[in-house]
């Protein structure tokens, strides 16, 4: 707690002095009467959830499902061979022969769950994954995947799904935003949109931080206090005394209160966000588990930061499109998985320590998968021919955590992984599952804009309730 | 859909406006008499008059969005002309603060911002002359041009006048500043339509671009009437200039010459790239790499030219051109295609040395008479520096005969305008000359001696009647339909007019206008409505369609959107008509249990700041206010500041600052009905640590530091009168001083000074 707090002078000193960090929920509710104006508070959703929080690992740019986590033998044996017709689809740009896979598969854990050798750690949770094989997406194009995995429409200005939910249920930790972007250097291809709230209100957008950042700098705006803390607390007891009297001759305007309010939060918000990013306050055992790079330590400000109540982090791999592997698909495959493996693996394995996997859903994939044929050679892989094009017909996410069936196989795409065909699940569907997952009926979660109720699935979605535990 | 027509039928919004009965009552301003009834019902009462200090400061938020002065608020209290409420909303009214003001409300249902949105490759986002539709609505709000007028002008502008340079073409900025949806034509169209639906109308028509309205009375055919408007319609080439830049002038003398730089760049990058091609080292190699790779499949063919660095498609192009050549008999190319694929090359040289070729193109002859011997690179050489020189000759020669002739053809491949170089382009190439272009535009867009330009619009020649796109598919057609208003919205019984002057939007502009229409005026007056008294008679102001919530005071409703009409218009005369009512003059107070949401309006709401009068309050009271008005828009949270009012500020549409959404800033990707009001601990961080805050503090911290009368009493007033518009009270002076402390430092001042800046009594107005 800090010192300060208890010698603040006005009347809710009471339950501001019992307001100590990592607080659960029930103890929070005082300090949250009488803050109607703050959107983020804590709210319900439908049912029960199972999932409290999300964490999306973003894989941008689309990886390799039969490269990962979706084997294909039939690959090896027409290797260099045309597929049959009817398994020849088309994607963005030409693509020749069948592709085996240049990774060895192994089975792994009591379920026998196949990964390829790119991720040895996260192979060591293949009893908690529940890996969906048959994801379908509508086009082989990256900026409208983006938009129709974030935010359930392809070309249309709608929210993001961690702007619905946090629409939905508000936050736990109002010393920090309720829906926080981490992607290291830059932004994403098509940008903020990936995070907006579109017509929900802006307070319901991402926050963006980029966790290549020196932990010195402002981690989110304005965090960094302008003035030492013993010059700041004074003007924070002088303003509230201002605001006190001010408030003394207009009796019962919550705007008033909730602003005044919102000067405390911010005030304690200074200390807990930037704790929160701090990562070098974890064991040495830890950090050692996350291992070092930027990944290591966007995986670990993730947790932190569920950890303190945010109900939902995106992490993006890398600025623009990093898995975008049109050509050297080997080379460049390795290197991607080599830089998040570790990191990812130990995301699991500290959130199932800390006995918060449960109530964290954990999602992992890209907007679309990548072709089992090799592409063919134009434009930015001339003369090349070792990568695979985009793929919606078909491709792999996994989840785990957040009341999913683990160590479950959903799903399969044809025999050489190019399109989805039993028991297909489109991203509208994994929005549904999420949602509900969440307590939410995705129908039921809706917004009134311009003239009608709109919702993160819109017109589509079912949930599939085999991925659920 | 029949049964949604019939429950429109009688949905209030859809009913004609109708001049209603003042309810009768001692009060003679009409509005005060229509709420007086509502709160009779409800056994409520008007509170009491607010005194002269809040109602002037009231007038500056709502009129000007700035704060009245100590000196200001000093006079009007002790003004005892009984004229002086109404003397100064006049006042008010004729200042250009005003139009900032009330412009900007503006700008948020024109979905207003300087870029167009997320696109790839590197293409500029920039609306360069975004800025002059913005400072034509301010003008226009100033001048009080009629509603109407103001409308029309911005669907039509283009139909209202012959001058191709007339300043009110800024005005179609309105239709065509918006998103664009990485330019897909549908989307544009799409969000002109909710546009001018909604914002003009709260009307939800985009909803029925798949299929018929699930809730209100729009079929998917009127949605696609409309649609043939807009499709009819196109920007031009460049945009119209419509002021002259002062030629003089050192700004656009440096603006001329950087653009003339930069303009040369993009010139200079293409020429290398087409000069090479038709260079005769790349006309031999594009030969010679066909020749090689006669037969290569195409895939392989265009991976080859990547790595010999030429453009896969142009060497596609040689390819097919010698590939045809060699199915005719007869062709000047004819002699190096048959050496190419001739098995024993020595030989054939020999035999053409031989004898007389007469059917060979001169040139090769006079080469063949000079060479003892020849491989066929040497004749790709004396093709490739025959054609080369043949392409210059072509440029200026009058008669083109033989090769001359050869050349000039559309399909001989070297044959490339300037322009036309660039669709060969790789992506890096692409990426290079569109970076270079984007130089250009953001030159244009942010320099200040660029002249300014309307981003106008014009219909098209060659006008067609739409077709519905089924289960809105772009491209799937359905049936054509004619452009007219939506049935809804037309007068029943009579047969609808279909559109026939040019796109129809001047007619759409008419049909929106009519006096019949019986949602337009109802939708501005509650738009003016809702920016003086906190909230809508109707509280869904973009919708009054059957999911819209009614109208607390339906009648009243009617009343001023009649009045409206009837007054021509004049959106100056509706404020006034309202700020002079006592409704509007009422005390805030603590709402009555059984009216929590003020619907009935027992008293005034207090309002709050929204970002921009926050930000230009700040500016004003630390005297730093720059009142520039007009022009390229201005980064605002970049240093060094602006200190222009916040209406200037740029806007990235793809990119909305934090600072800006964190403060409910109008979303500018989609019509916003209205700006949502939250409190969160974003908008406090600001307060506490942004260098904007923190400068204006030392600012006016610096001001009361260096005052004559230093003494910590006078200090403190000095603060108050600057920041607060008032004298300190006497526990208050007290408060400051000891917070000051003794001996106080310039640091004690500036913590003060913010602390009154960031303060409730700063940021909410009574």
């Amino acid at each position: 707690m800090h010192p300060f707090l208890d010698n603040l002078n006005i009347p809710r000193r009471n339950f501001l002095a019992s307001c100590g960090m990592g607080m659960g929920l029930s103890a929070l509710a005082p300090l949250l009467n009488g803050q109607k104006g703050n959107p983020m508070l804590p709210k319900g959703p439908h049912f029960a959830p199972k999932a409290k929080r999300v964490i999306h690992l973003f894989m941008n740019g689309g990886p390799s499902h039969v490269d990962t986590f979706d084997p294909k033998p039939e690959l090896t044996k027409w290797h260099g061979k045309v597929l049959p017709d009817e398994n020849r689809l088309s994607t963005e740009r030409k693509t020749g022969a069948a592709y085996q896979s240049p990774f060895t598969f192994k089975k792994h854990g009591q379920s026998g769950l196949p990964v390829s050798d790119l991720f040895p750690h996260v192979a060591k949770h293949a009893d908690d994954l529940c890996v969906i094989r048959s994801m379908r997406a509508d086009v082989p194009n990256h900026e409208p995947s983006l938009m129709l995995m974030n935010c359930g429409e392809g070309r249309l200005v709608r929210p993001s799904m961690g702007s619905w939910i946090t629409y939905g249920l508000g936050t736990e930790n109002q010393n920090l935003p309720g829906f926080v972007v981490l992607c290291p250097n830059g932004y994403p291809i098509t940008e903020t949109q990936n995070w907006r709230s579109a017509f929900l209100p802006g307070i319901y957008q991402g926050t963006y931080v980029n966790p290549a950042q020196k932990a010195e700098e402002a981690i989110i705006p304005n965090l960094n206090p302008a003035r030492s803390s013993t010059r700041q607390s004074k003007q924070l007891q002088l303003l509230q005394k201002l605001n006190q009297a001010h408030q003394n001759t207009r009796d019962g305007d919550d705007q008033l209160d909730s602003r005044i309010r919102s000067f405390e939060l911010a005030y304690r918000m200074q200390m807990e966000a930037s704790d929160a990013f701090d990562i070098t306050k974890e064991s040495p055992r830890v950090r050692e588990m996350y291992g070092s790079g930027v990944h290591a330590k966007q995986c670990l400000m993730a947790r932190r930061l569920v950890e303190r109540g945010v109900r939902f982090v995106q992490l993006w791999h890398g600025k623009d499109q990093p898995w975008d592997s049109h050509d050297q698909i080997e080379v460049n495959h390795r290197k991607l998985a080599t830089q998040c493996d570790q990191a990812i693996g130990a995301l699991l394995q500290d959130l199932k320590e800390r006995g918060m996997l449960e109530e964290t859903l954990v999602l992992w994939g890209g907007e679309f998968g990548r072709t089992p044929t090799v592409e063919l050679p134009s434009g930015s892989n001339a003369g090349t021919t070792s990568g695979r094009d985009h793929n919606h017909h078909g491709f792999t996410m996994w989840m785990a955590g957040g009341g999913v069936k683990p160590g479950y196989i959903h799903g399969a795409t044809d025999p050489f992984g190019f399109k989805a065909v039993e028991d297909p699940v489109h991203v509208h569907d994994l929005h549904a599952t999420m949602l509900h997952l969440l307590g939410f009926d995705h129908e039921k979660l809706t917004y009134r804009y311009a003239g009608r109720d709109f919702r993160l699935t819109d017109v589509h979605g079912k949930v599939v309730t085999p991925l659920i535990a | 859909m029949k049964a949604i027509f019939q429950k429109a039928e009688n949905h209030w919004a859809f009913l004609p406006i109708q001049d209603r009965k003042i309810p009768k009552s001692g009060l003679h301003n009409p509005i005060d008499a229509f709420v007086e009834q509502g709160l009779r019902e409800q056994s409520l009462d008007f509170a009491k008059p607010a005194n002269r200090e809040t109602m002037i400061r009231r007038l500056y938020h709502d009129l000007l969005g700035l704060k009245p002065t100590y000196e200001e608020i000093k006079e009007f209290i002790e003004d005892t002309n009984p004229r002086a409420y109404a003397d100064l909303i006049d006042q008010l009214l004729a200042s250009p603060r005003y139009g900032e003001r009330w412009g900007r409300h503006w700008l948020d249902v024109a979905r207003y911002a300087d870029t167009k949105g997320y696109l790839a490759g590197g293409e500029s986002r920039a609306y360069p002359y975004a800025y002059t539709y913005r400072d034509w609505v301010i003008k226009a709000l100033n001048n009080d041009l009629p509603y109407d007028k103001f409308i029309k002008k911005q669907l039509a502008a283009d139909f209202l006048t012959d001058q191709p340079n007339h300043p009110d073409l800024a005005a179609l900025g309105f239709l065509t500043a918006g998103p664009v949806f990485l330019n897909r034509k549908q989307l544009i169209i799409d969000d002109q339509i909710d546009l001018v639906t909604r914002g003009l109308m709260g009307f939800t028509v985009a909803c029925a671009r798949c299929h018929d309205h699930f809730h209100d009375p729009i079929p998917t055919a009127d949605y696609y009437s409309l649609y043939g408007i807009f499709d009819a319609s196109t920007k031009p080439e460049k945009f119209p200039l419509i002021g002259k830049p002062d030629e003089n002038s050192t700004a656009y003398l440096e603006f001329k010459k950087k653009l003339n730089e930069l303009q040369a760049k993009v010139d200079q990058y293409l020429h290398s790239k087409l000069d090479f091609a038709q260079s005769k080292e790349g006309i031999k190699q594009y030969i010679k790499l066909s020749l090689d790779a006669y037969e290569t499949p195409k895939n392989d063919f265009e991976a080859l030219a990547g790595k010999w660095k030429l453009y896969p498609k142009l060497a596609n192009r040689w390819r097919n051109y010698l590939k045809g050549k060699d199915k005719v008999e007869q062709s000047f190319i004819k002699p190096l295609l048959i050496f190419a694929k001739s098995t024993s090359q020595a030989e054939l040289y020999k035999q053409w040395k031989s004898s007389e070729q007469a059917d060979f193109p001169s040139f090769l002859r006079k080469k063949i008479n000079g060479n003892g011997t020849a491989e066929l690179s040497d004749i790709i050489t004396w093709y490739a520096e025959a054609l080369h020189e043949a392409l210059i000759e072509s440029k200026t020669a009058m008669e083109k005969k033989g090769l001359l002739f050869a050349v000039s053809a559309n399909g001989f491949p070297a044959n490339i305008k300037l322009e036309g170089i660039e669709k060969y382009f790789t992506q890096k190439d692409r990426n290079h000359k569109n970076n270079l272009r984007k130089k250009v535009a953001s030159h244009e867009a942010t320099h200040p001696g660029a002249p300014p330009r309307a981003m106008s619009l014009l219909d098209k020649e060659n006008i067609q009647e739409p077709h519905v796109f089924l289960r809105g598919t772009f491209g799937a057609r359905g049936d054509r339909v004619p452009r007219r208003f939506p049935v809804a919205l037309s007068p029943s019984g009579v047969e609808r007019k279909n559109y026939t002057r040019g796109s129809g939007r001047l007619e759409l502009a008419e049909s929106i206008l009519d006096t019949s229409n019986p949602l337009t005026s109802r939708v501005m007056v509650n738009r003016i409505w809702k920016h003086l008294f906190g909230k809508g008679i109707v509280r869904t102001p973009s919708d009054f369609g059957l999911m819209g919530k009614s109208p607390t005071h339906p009648e009243l409703l009617d009343h001023l959107a009649k009045s409206f009409m009837k007054n021509g218009w004049s959106i100056k005369k509706m404020i006034r008509t309202m700020v002079l009512s006592k409704t509007y003059r009422q005390e805030t107070r603590k709402l009555p249990v059984k009216d929590p949401d003020n619907l009935y309006l027992s008293s005034m709401n207090r309002k709050r700041l929204n970002f921009e009068a926050m930000r230009d309050g700040m500016l004003q009271v630390s005297e730093e206010l720059d009142l520039t008005m007009d022009g390229p828009s201005q980064k605002l949270e970049i240093k060094p500041y602006s200190k222009r009012r916040a209406v200037y500020g740029y806007i990235d549409r793809q990119n909305i600052s934090p600072t800006l959404s964190s403060f409910d800033f109008a979303n500018p990707n989609i019509h916003a009905p209205q700006r949502v009001e939250t409190t969160v601990p974003q908008q406090a961080l600001f307060a506490f640590n942004h260098p904007f805050v923190i400068e204006r503090s030392a600012n006016l911290a610096k001001k009361a530091f260096d005052s004559k009368t230093a003494n910590p009493t006078s200090q403190v007033e000095f603060l108050y009168r600057q920041i607060l518009s008032r004298n300190p009270r006497k526990n208050e002076s007290k408060l400051a001083v000891n917070f000051l402390g003794p001996d106080a430092k310039l640091a004690n001042f500036e913590d003060l000074a913010q602390t009154l800046l960031v303060s409730n009594e700063f940021f909410f107005t009574d």
